[in-house]
């Protein structure tokens, strides 16, 4: 986990954000193709990689643009650590609502 | 004194162009090393590689004894390798150089923050966002994130770049004090004033290879350095600086 004081919170604030908008594309893209998700919220394990995966590369080429990789490259965070410090918002919440539908 | 860093047999090419081919280049703990060399010769990118931040195609890394055919930035970067570079900067435009400077006390530990800002001059702008920085005052900005790591090497790549002389002098002095304390630090830079009064060793980066000068006199008596790199106008304004 990176935890730093300003940076933490940009780089999960703009996780999260990327998730929301990569799952709200993917829920209605699902819809206008005719086969809404059942139960609702709930995608097959390869859409939920692809989502993660779109949100870790959306965040790291934000945080590149921003330079905040060269910054936490610096603090002895390198691009790995970064990656899944993206990435582990939307993989948290794709398991709960991946448990949540189970239930 | 103990050597920190130690780049041998380094070579990279870039899409056919062959940047290095067989560099070496070593950085004690306490003094100051500098590369010098024409643009384009491989300065940076032999930084670049000591630092981990660029894969060789050839040739080792050796810092704090442990040997990397490619070193993980991360890695070294946490163990103390500090890598200052040119082309761009280590400072997100969108927070403030107080936000950076409290997420690496966070990590390392707090230091003499604030009169390591008054010293370098930018302590008026530590609640500016890094955006709104001028040139100088961004790199002086860097130097303070570095100074304040307090790392056990420094690759500084033109840390004198868009400095002006009065700031220059205290960025030097800086460096000088982290040296003093026991940092190896590697520098470059065109300033040949500034780096020429600062470094204690030389090694000029050509056709892709190193060469050691030694200190600041055999250097500027090195007569094939003062003529393919310093050039004529410039020998004799640097000998006399180095007379006086």
């Amino acid at each position: 986990m990176i935890l730093l004081p300003h940076f933490t919170r940009s780089l999960l604030t703009r996780s999260l954000v990327t998730w929301l908008f990569v799952r709200a594309v993917v829920t209605v893209g699902s819809a206008a193709l005719g086969v809404p998700p059942d139960p609702p919220f709930s995608i097959p394990p390869l859409a939920v990689v692809l989502v993660v995966g779109i949100v870790a590369v959306v965040g790291w080429v934000y945080a590149r643009r921003r330079n905040e990789d060269q910054f936490l490259l610096c603090l002895g965070y390198g691009p790995v650590r970064l990656l899944g410090m993206l990435a582990l918002p939307a993989l948290l919440l794709e398991l709960g609502i991946g448990i949540a539908a189970r239930l | 004194m103990s050597v920190v860093l130690r780049a041998d047999s380094v070579g990279k090419a870039f899409r056919g162009r062959v940047v290095l081919t067989s560099a070496y280049f070593e950085a004690a703990a306490g003094e100051v090393t500098a590369l010098m060399g024409r643009n384009g010769s491989g300065k940076s990118t032999l930084l670049k590689i000591a630092a981990g931040w660029v894969r060789p195609d050839h040739g080792f890394v050796e810092f704090l004894g442990r040997r990397y055919l490619r070193p993980r930035p991360g890695k070294v970067a946490a163990a103390g390798l500090f890598h200052l570079p040119v082309d761009r900067s280590i400072l997100s435009p969108h927070f403030t150089l107080g936000e950076h400077l409290d997420a690496l006390e966070k990590r390392f530990g707090r230091g003499e923050r604030r009169a390591l800002l008054e010293r370098l001059g930018i302590a008026r702008v530590e609640a500016v966002r890094c955006a709104a920085l001028s040139g100088g005052e961004r790199r002086r900005a860097e130097v303070a994130v570095a100074l304040l790591r307090r790392p056990v090497c420094l690759l500084a790549d033109e840390p004198f770049r868009g400095v002006d002389p009065k700031d220059a002098e205290v960025v030097q002095a800086a460096l000088r004090d982290l040296a003093r304390e026991g940092c190896a630090v590697v520098l470059t830079g065109h300033e040949m004033g500034w780096v020429l009064e600062l470094a204690d060793r030389f090694v000029w980066v050509r056709d892709g290879s190193t060469q050691p000068l030694g200190d600041r006199g055999e250097t500027l008596a090195h007569w094939r350095f003062r003529r393919e790199y310093l050039g004529v106008r410039s020998q004799d304004t640097l000998s006399r600086l180095h007379d006086d």
